[in-house]
């Protein structure tokens, strides 16, 4: 029945996408750019038996416990209830365990020398922990939007929560507002004020909408109004001093004109080109871990503010996906293959699986697309 | 953007003393513990990836041993004692190894901020004063300008270590020379291990993760010259 359903209406070229067990993808999605990387590590511990690759006989699985027949009992009399009926002493052999951390396997690239999958671990008392990962991919108004925000692998390996987030909403009319925000690693609950801070964004937003629905949003002020919050929660709510949850973070406001950006440090934004990605902002030049600005707290004149006309499709990331983007080619040739079709949420978090030499910070991108008007993908 | 790869760098220079008052098992401790930092970048492949490291030894001059490199590949030379101490020539000598090192990568290779890790047992000896050398090396508006983490043990001048550092100062200790560069050089290994993998968010820590437990170690607050 499927198979009909798809060949009488053959999926459209923005279907979105989703990982490759989704036949969608399979059957009708462009062809997938080949990643020109070295792949110089193997791949991802998996049950062999589980997930054969094709074309591969995988070793004989060990034989199990015999199954017993219906109706019998499922364990053996005991040996010594009657010695003429004694069961065979031998031990049942136990089903093979797969062994070490197990994960699904990804299509993204390795590239360069990365080191495998980290299990990782969880520091004691760490009590304000968002989730490792965070996904999703639906539309919004006029857009259709996907998202990630994985922990870094040093992260995972020293014991410590991700640190990044991220959030959007459509308003009534019909703008989009995304914000991202990254925490400092310097800062002990630096994770709680970039989560308050991107919801706060939305709220200053939501707040701003119902004010004056035909106002234009100015994202400076969103940004400052939702730091303003975050240290006032921060204290009020959690007791804890606004100086320990230091982030930086950007506020996007999307619509028919254009996008309108307001960032404090180093989260950026890209536009997709049909060469790859143009970064909107100016990337900073100095050390990657000396941080210029950040909030609450932040001055005026550390607000930086950037326009970009309507694209197809625009990525906003923090720095350790925004580092990656500009200073490996064979990243943004793969992701420019990707991304020209809306995700599903495991899709846009597979895109963000891979593994890339140094690359060790959280990594997050919400990335948009128009799904309408000449410039849409 | 750059169409090549270029992957981000962890500069760790290490700058040891090799004055005379080095020798016998002083600087077999030293040489000795160099494969380990080697054995480091080999076996914990989060350290190998990021951290580039080159060493750097003075006595009455200064003199690049490794230029900064994937010490993984490195040929490790058995390091000699030699004559005085000249700090002068050391924070020169520094100077010039990061500039070396650091310009030696790719054009847009994402760096953190170096980090010296200074070890001495004893006292400046030249003539010369070394506070302009010093200030040169860390003068802020150098773009390469780095963290000078000091370990000092034997005679080593408890002042002149906080005065070198630029936040971090570490006397050892143990009253035995060989145990204090053994414990100083596994805090050096665990602080570039730490550093490295934490620096996971390394885009964001200002500074180091050091790893120089006060049973070996008493921390000194930098002074500001």
């Amino acid at each position: 029945m499927l198979e009909r359903f798809r060949r009488s209406f053959p999926a459209r070229r923005d279907d979105p996408r989703e990982t490759p067990d989704d036949p969608r993808v399979t059957a009708d999605g462009p062809p997938e750019a080949a990643a020109p990387v070295t792949v110089d590590e193997p791949p991802p511990a998996v049950d062999p038996w589980a997930n054969p690759p094709a074309g591969h006989d995988p070793a004989p699985r060990p034989p199990a416990a015999p199954e017993p027949a219906s109706g019998e009992p499922a364990t053996p009399e005991r040996a010594d209830s009657d010695p003429a009926q004694a069961v065979d002493p031998a031990p049942a052999a136990e089903p093979a365990l797969p062994t070490g951390p197990r994960d699904l396997p990804g299509t993204a690239p390795t590239i360069g020398r990365a080191a495998p999958p980290q299990l990782g671990q969880v520091n004691p008392a760490i009590a304000l922990r968002p989730p490792a990962v965070a996904l999703d991919g639906t539309s919004a108004g006029g857009f259709r939007v996907a998202a990630a925000s994985l922990i870094g692998a040093g992260h995972l390996v020293s014991g410590q929560p991700r640190q990044d987030s991220y959030n959007f909403m459509v308003g009534e009319s019909g703008r989009l507002y995304v914000a991202v925000a990254d925490g400092l690693g310097s800062k002990p609950a630096s994770q709680l004020g970039a989560n308050l801070f991107t919801e706060s964004v939305l709220i200053a937003a939501a707040q701003a909408e119902k004010a004056d629905p035909q106002a234009e949003p100015d994202p400076a002020e969103l940004l400052a109004q939702a730091s303003t919050r975050t240290a006032r929660v921060v204290e009020e709510a959690y007791r804890l001093d606004p100086r320990t949850v230091g982030f930086v973070g950007a506020v996007a406001v999307l619509d028919e004109r254009g996008c309108r950006m307001a960032r404090v440090g180093d989260v950026s934004a890209f536009t997709m080109t049909a060469d790859g990605f143009d970064e909107a902002f100016t990337a900073d030049e100095g050390p990657l871990n000396v941080v210029s600005a950040s909030m609450p707290g932040e001055k005026p004149e550390q607000v930086e503010l950037v326009e970009v006309a309507p694209a197809g499709v625009v990525a906003f990331g923090t720095d350790g996906f925004a580092n990656d983007l500009r200073t490996s080619g064979a990243l943004r040739e793969w992701l420019a293959g990707q991304w020209r079709v809306p995700h599903l949420p495991f899709a846009i978090g597979d895109t963000l699986r891979y593994r890339r030499q140094g690359s060790h910070d959280d990594r997050t991108a919400v990335v948009v697309w128009r799904t309408g008007g000449d410039d849409a993908p | 953007m750059t169409s090549s790869e270029l992957f981000t760098v962890f500069p760790v220079f290490l700058c040891v003393d090799v004055s005379a008052s080095m020798a016998g098992g002083s600087i077999e401790a030293v040489n000795k513990a160099l494969p380990d930092i080697q054995n480091e970048m080999r076996s914990n492949p989060m350290v190998g990836e990021i951290a580039r490291v080159g060493l750097m030894t003075f006595s009455d001059d200064s003199r690049v041993v490794i230029p900064l490199c994937d010490l993984a590949d490195a040929h490790l030379p058995e390091l000699m004692v030699e004559g005085g101490t000249n700090f002068a020539a050391a924070f020169r000598g520094m100077r010039q190894a990061i500039e070396s090192g650091m310009t030696s990568l790719p054009k847009g290779t994402p760096v953190y901020r170096p980090v010296v890790f200074f070890m001495s047992d004893g006292a400046h000896q030249a003539r010369e004063d070394w506070t302009d050398a010093l200030h040169q090396l860390t003068d802020k508006s150098w773009k390469f300008a780095p963290e000078v983490v000091t370990f000092g043990f034997a005679d080593a001048q408890q002042e002149s270590m906080q005065k070198i550092a630029t936040r971090f100062a570490f006397i050892a200790k143990n009253s035995d020379p060989v145990t204090q560069v053994r414990e100083i050089m596994n805090a050096i290994i665990g602080s570039i291990r730490t550093t490295s993998t934490s620096l996971a968010d390394p885009a964001k820590q200002e500074g180091l993760y050091l790893d120089a437990p006060t049973e070996h170690f008493t921390p000194l607050p930098a002074i500001t010259i």
